[in-house]
């Protein structure tokens, strides 16, 4: 399924946040967002998954305008991982990974064993199995971040929206899950912060700076030094590998 | 491996299952004994015999001849005290499924049924009802006219504050207009009595306030019967909103939940269960509070089990308070407002003492 953003504009007050932005993400590419803090990349991709409602712009799913969708077949197509939420009442990491099969549960409707296979396949997917009766809240950071993603796995949407998803992670599971994101098959669209795991993982790289697109291309073309400089204010030095491979050493900041 | 999780699934829903048997068995033998308590003590074994006699004549099968019993017991036992047993049934299970729609609403463990205002806007009506004879028009009916009324006003003051302007429907704006709007309430309720030359008025009103079954009779049911039946059934059949709702409104709305609308729809409902309930037995607090805290250190927050849980917790816990009303003090009835508190409390915190249970915290 393709995803495509054309002239996304968000703001809240007064304070334009976004300001004109349009990408696409192809069908199954995983795509990344890339910029410093609020250079607008949780905004934008909350436009994009209804949960802030863009001034100006449309997203598309295929040729279907999503605002035409409801919310509910909107939860059938696209999937949301976004920041850890915290909240009052407590479930099970079981419980809380089930709830990914809403969007396709009519009242009353019991959960089916086909159900219960996605929520294991999920939970065994992001190694969260062993954790399975133990309290949401009583997660470490990193655990519950893997949990929000086992749900958003088992709501099994062609289309996945990823907000700074290896932020909590240890290394470890940075890397273990972007190779779920990437082994899925499916098209990604990820806020990410980490320039190097944005490198290794991502097809296609946008780069946003206060609300306006400020470069796009494939990692190795996008991410010089020159662009590093100009988009973080950072100076770096950006090596590749026997392999092709990217690497991005940090060496100081200009300010 | 492969099968560990689906024997796991049946060991819960199992405790699940006896659970609600044990809660539902339970709920059968407290309303018996409780007809069977009062002035009058009629041991269990007479009372499920006179009533299955009933039945039988009832459905045309058998007709006993009423001479087995005395004509006394046989009136209290078939109506003046099954009504109070059923208003007890019927508003302990309302209040106690309010609270636990409420909670999930604003997602606050501090929510109850009266978290839009209704016990002081209905403590407004029912005192003006009682000291000014405002709806009077309505005869014996004014003073639940007048708490509906003020139960209906406040909440839509409310909520027609909390849904406005910035922060739309946000829970905290919610929570903070019906403190407002209680505080409010009560300084009127207060104003009027303070004024009042009317003593006997101004016990009414106190008793009114701290709730009573007293006045139930067959003719008051079937209004608040129906309301909570079919208010009370909806909520059942909404387990995943409200479990979703818990998440949050960002979670809820990607999870394809349409949090804003079903948040209003939700709140409306309860408010007009929560109103007629309190138009006819006064404002009985804590039930609303406690019971879905307890029942959930049983079953979690799934909804799906928590709310029948709660349900039929509310309303053993009400049936037993009204028992304890009825017969702790001869010849004087208390205000069961009161006793729900006196017996309530103390339960809460021992369990609050004992039970793993963060109550929402941390």
């Amino acid at each position: 399924m393709e995803l495509s953003v054309q002239n996304i504009e968000v703001s809240i007050g007064a304070k334009h946040i976004v300001r004109g932005v349009s990408l696409r993400a192809s069908e199954k590419q995983l795509v990344g967002i890339i910029g410093p803090n609020g250079s607008g990349k949780s905004s934008l991709l909350k436009a994009v998954y209804r949960v802030l409602k863009p001034q100006a712009g449309m997203v598309h799913l295929n040729e279907t305008d999503i605002s035409t969708l409801s919310l509910r077949e909107t939860a059938q197509k696209l999937g949301v991982m976004s920041q850890i939420n915290e909240f009052s009442f407590d479930f099970t990491v079981e419980k809380m990974v089930r709830m990914g099969r809403t969007p396709y549960k009519h009242l009353m409707e019991a959960d089916s064993t086909e159900d219960t296979k996605l929520v294991e396949d999920a939970m065994e997917q992001t190694g969260i199995d062993a954790l399975r009766d133990r309290n949401y809240s009583t997660l470490s950071g990193g655990e519950k971040q893997r949990v929000l993603i086992a749900r958003t796995l088992t709501q099994q949407t062609p289309c996945i929206i990823l907000d700074e998803p290896t932020n909590h992670l240890d290394i470890k599971y940075q890397l273990q899950l972007m190779n779920i994101v990437r082994s899925l098959k499916r098209t990604v669209l990820a806020a990410i912060h980490d320039l190097n795991i944005a490198a290794m993982y991502c097809d296609y790289l946008y780069a946003l700076k206060d609300g306006l697109i400020a470069g796009e291309g494939k990692p190795g073309d996008l991410l010089t030094e020159a662009f590093i400089r100009d988009i973080y204010e950072v100076e770096a030095k950006v090596v590749f590998d026997n392999c092709g491979r990217q690497y991005i050493h940090y060496v100081s900041c200009l300010s | 491996m492969l099968m560990k999780p689906f024997i796991k699934e049946q060991k819960k829903r199992f405790s699940i299952a006896s659970l609600t048997i044990f809660l539902s068995v339970g709920l059968l033998v407290s309303a018996i004994l409780s007809i069977g308590f009062g002035a009058v003590s009629i041991p269990p074994g007479e009372v499920v015999s006179i009533i299955w006699a009933r039945i039988l004549d009832l459905l045309h099968i058998r007709n006993i001849p009423d001479e087995t019993w005395k004509e006394s017991t046989a009136i209290i036992i078939l109506n003046i005290r099954p009504p109070r047993v059923i208003m007890a049934t019927v508003v302990g299970a309302g209040l106690a499924v309010s609270g636990t729609v409420m909670q999930a609403i604003v997602r606050n463990p501090l929510a109850d049924p009266y978290i839009l205002g209704i016990s002081s806007g209905s403590s407004v009506g029912a005192t003006a009802a009682i000291l000014l004879g405002t709806f009077s028009a309505f005869g014996n009916y004014g003073i639940s006219v007048g708490a509906f009324l003020g139960a209906l006003a406040a909440s839509v003051f409310v909520f027609v504050v909390a849904f406005s302007g910035k922060g739309n429907g946000s829970t905290v704006k919610l929570l903070l207009a019906g403190m407002a709007v209680s505080a409010i309430g009560s300084s009127f309720t207060s104003f009027m009595v303070y004024t009042a030359n009317d003593a006997e008025g101004i016990r009414d009103v106190s008793f009114w306030t701290m709730g009573s079954l007293t006045s139930a009779t067959w003719d008051m049911l079937p209004i608040p019967l129906c309301v909570v039946v079919l208010t009370g059934g909806f909520f059942l059949t909404q387990f995943r909103v409200l479990d979703v709702m818990l998440l949050g409104a960002e979670a809820a709305t990607t999870l394809g939940i349409n949090i804003l609308r079903l948040r209003k729809i939700y709140m409306v409902l309860t408010a007009c269960m929560t109103g007629i309930m309190v138009a006819k037995v006064g404002t009985i607090g804590f039930v609303g509070l406690i019971i879905p805290h307890v029942m959930r250190m049983f079953t979690g927050s799934d909804h799906q089990y928590l709310t029948p849980a709660a349900a039929l917790g509310g309303s053993i816990f009400l049936i037993w308070c009204d028992i304890f009303a009825r017969t702790f003090l001869t010849n004087v009835e208390l205000p069961i407002g009161v006793v729900t508190g006196i017996i309530g409390g103390p339960f809460f915190l021992y369990l609050m003492l004992t039970k793993r249970y963060g109550f929402g915290g941390e």
